[in-house]
């Protein structure tokens, strides 16, 4: 919002009215220079009546500079119609005889910006008359953030709603195991995400992930993220070498300098096993059929698009029936209470203590409603992400 | 509704106080209004300063200290979101003229008329009522671009 760029726009269009014939040439003989440099128009109407037709008929009049004194209707009275002309945004400054206090004050009351005594005083009426426009171009820069707020609204809703709708709904369902998953985003829309991906042999790889940033160039990234990860997990078998490869094609077009953290996970659902590398991201949650939950120990990988060249070390372990493993983002981990107490990962392990898993949907939930509960009114500032693999009971 | 409008009263005169307090008792009893008082422009300063919560700033021009129109240029440098409304002699088309050219939102005539008054906060209120909403849509956009906030304060352009 700068003022110094009217030169470049269209002039301010002034509107004087007043039935002394004589203001007219006055008014542009003083005012030459404005009008000749393109930066200010006059037009002039006699009275209230002429003022409020030119008024309706043009939209784009700024400013109206009034007398008080007029036949057919006086200033204060137009003072008081303008406000029911649509579309138009006007700054008023009155003309009052000098020390007519009780105008000036009925003026003021009824909108007018400011005023201005006759005879007039030229140099005061063009201090305020620019005070007035510096005014009005403030205003106007202020209304187009507001307009401009709800077009990108707009366009977040549609954004959240194709994002949302690349992120699996419907999860894989069998026998031997189960996968379930919700991303709540902070915003319209967000940069966490996690992708359950069929593979090869039965195996299924279960993907969760968090970029640094948040809002529209988060979501951009995330999703070329997510694209890359999917062809990375279908060409290769081995979860480090995935995101050895996912993080050297971020890295080569990496320009907004934007990080995001993964961790890749493949389940073979005929051995147990659960192979999975970390590439800077919280560690899973394992929670063992006979009760307890214990934290994996981390793989050593780094945020993926940082740096090239970089390993991406897996681990495996074996899964027995009954067992479950879950996958968060830090938006559960670090959502926060009223007193600024972080969720901690202590009490993603305590929600499962407390209550084993039956079900990866029911244990979505149990997770998700603790956060929820704990948090209370606080507003939501990270994207909340979960997603839990649970091996059947009887799977042998 | 929200909390009440805080309007910063500055006069040196000792009954004015009691005077305001009194006149405008429907507007507080209610909640609408709250008033605080200084003496003059040096201690408004301090009160502004201290009090983030003041909306409005009603002056005397006339003050030992710090006289009403030099408070006037040091108000947007303490708060730049508060708007001010000057006390004046009745027809002291001087004094006025140069409160209003140093951006006072309005001007009132001594004695007070307090229906004038109540009038003038009112059209104050929703003209900052107003400039807030469109200034947190402004704030919101910002957050919503996923850019960093601007390091200038944008109520400071706000200021004529």
């Amino acid at each position: 919002m700068t003022v110094a760029t009217s030169a470049m726009k269209r002039p301010y269009n002034i509107l004087v009215v007043d039935d002394e014939p004589d203001l007219e040439p006055l008014i542009m003989q003083r005012m030459r220079r404005r009008i000749r440099r393109g930066t200010h128009s006059f037009e002039f109407a006699n009275d209230g009546v002429e003022a409020l037709e030119k008024l309706n008929d043009n939209p784009e009049i700024d400013m109206v500079i009034t007398d008080i004194n007029m036949p057919r209707m006086d200033g204060l009275t137009l003072l008081d119609q303008i406000p029911n002309v649509t579309d138009i945004d006007v700054r008023c400054i009155v003309v009052s005889a000098y020390g007519d206090m009780q105008n000036i004050r009925t003026a003021m009351n009824r909108g007018a910006f400011d005023f201005v005594t006759k005879p007039l005083d030229f140099e005061d009426l063009q201090i305020t008359m620019e005070r007035a426009l510096r005014h009005l171009e403030e205003w106007r820069a202020a209304l187009s953030s507001r307009d401009a707020l709800v077009a990108l609204q707009n366009e977040l809703e549609v954004a959240s709603s194709t994002q949302q709708s690349i992120l699996p709904k419907t999860f894989p369902k069998s026998d031997e195991y189960q996968v379930f998953a919700n991303m709540e985003p902070a915003r319209n829309v967000g940069g966490d995400f996690y992708d359950v991906i069929r593979l090869e042999s039965g195996k299924v790889g279960l993907a969760i992930a968090d970029v640094s940033d948040k809002g529209v160039p988060a979501a951009l990234f995330m999703m070329s993220s997510r694209t890359l990860l999917k062809g990375a997990a279908i060409g290769l078998a081995e979860p480090g070498e995935a995101l050895r490869e996912v993080n050297e094609l971020l890295y080569e077009e990496n320009e907004t300098m934007m990080f995001v953290t993964v961790l890749y996970s493949i389940f073979d659902p005929a051995s147990g096993t659960f192979t999975y590398s970390n590439g800077g991201h919280d560690a899973p949650v394992l929670v063992r059929a006979g009760g307890g939950a214990e934290l994996l120990s981390l793989t050593g990988g780094v945020a993926l698009g940082v740096a090239p060249d970089i390993n991406f070390p897996s681990q495996t372990i074996q899964l027995d029936p009954g067992d479950t493993i879950v996958l968060y983002t830090d938006g559960v981990t670090e959502a926060m209470n009223g007193d600024g107490d972080q969720f901690g990962v202590e009490r993603i392990q305590e929600v499962f203590e407390a209550n084993p898993p039956t079900d990866s949907e029911q244990a979505t939930h149990a997770l998700f409603d603790a956060v929820r509960e704990f948090v209370g009114d606080t507003p939501q500032s990270d994207d909340i992400t979960c997603l839990v693999l649970r091996r059947a009971q009887d799977s042998t | 509704m929200g909390r009440p409008y805080k309007i910063l009263m500055v006069d040196d005169e000792p009954d004015f106080e009691p005077l305001v307090t009194q006149r405008m008792r429907h507007r507080i009893r209610p909640g609408d209004y709250c008033f605080v008082f200084a003496n003059n422009g040096v201690d408004a300063l301090d009160l502004l300063q201290e009090d983030q919560d003041i909306d409005i700033v009603v002056s005397d021009i006339n003050m030992p200290h710090m006289d009403g129109l030099t408070l006037l240029e040091q108000i947007p440098r303490v708060d730049p979101s508060v708007r001010a409304v000057i006390l004046s002699a009745y027809g002291d088309m001087k004094n006025i003229r140069t409160a209003m050219r140093r951006g006072a939102f309005d001007f009132i005539t001594k004695p007070i008329d307090f229906n004038d008054l109540e009038e003038t906060i009112e059209r104050t209120r929703h003209h900052l009522d107003a400039w807030r909403t469109a200034l947190s849509s402004r704030d919101a956009l910002v957050t919503a671009q996923g850019e960093p906030a601007s390091s200038v304060d944008p109520r400071r352009e706000a200021e004529n």
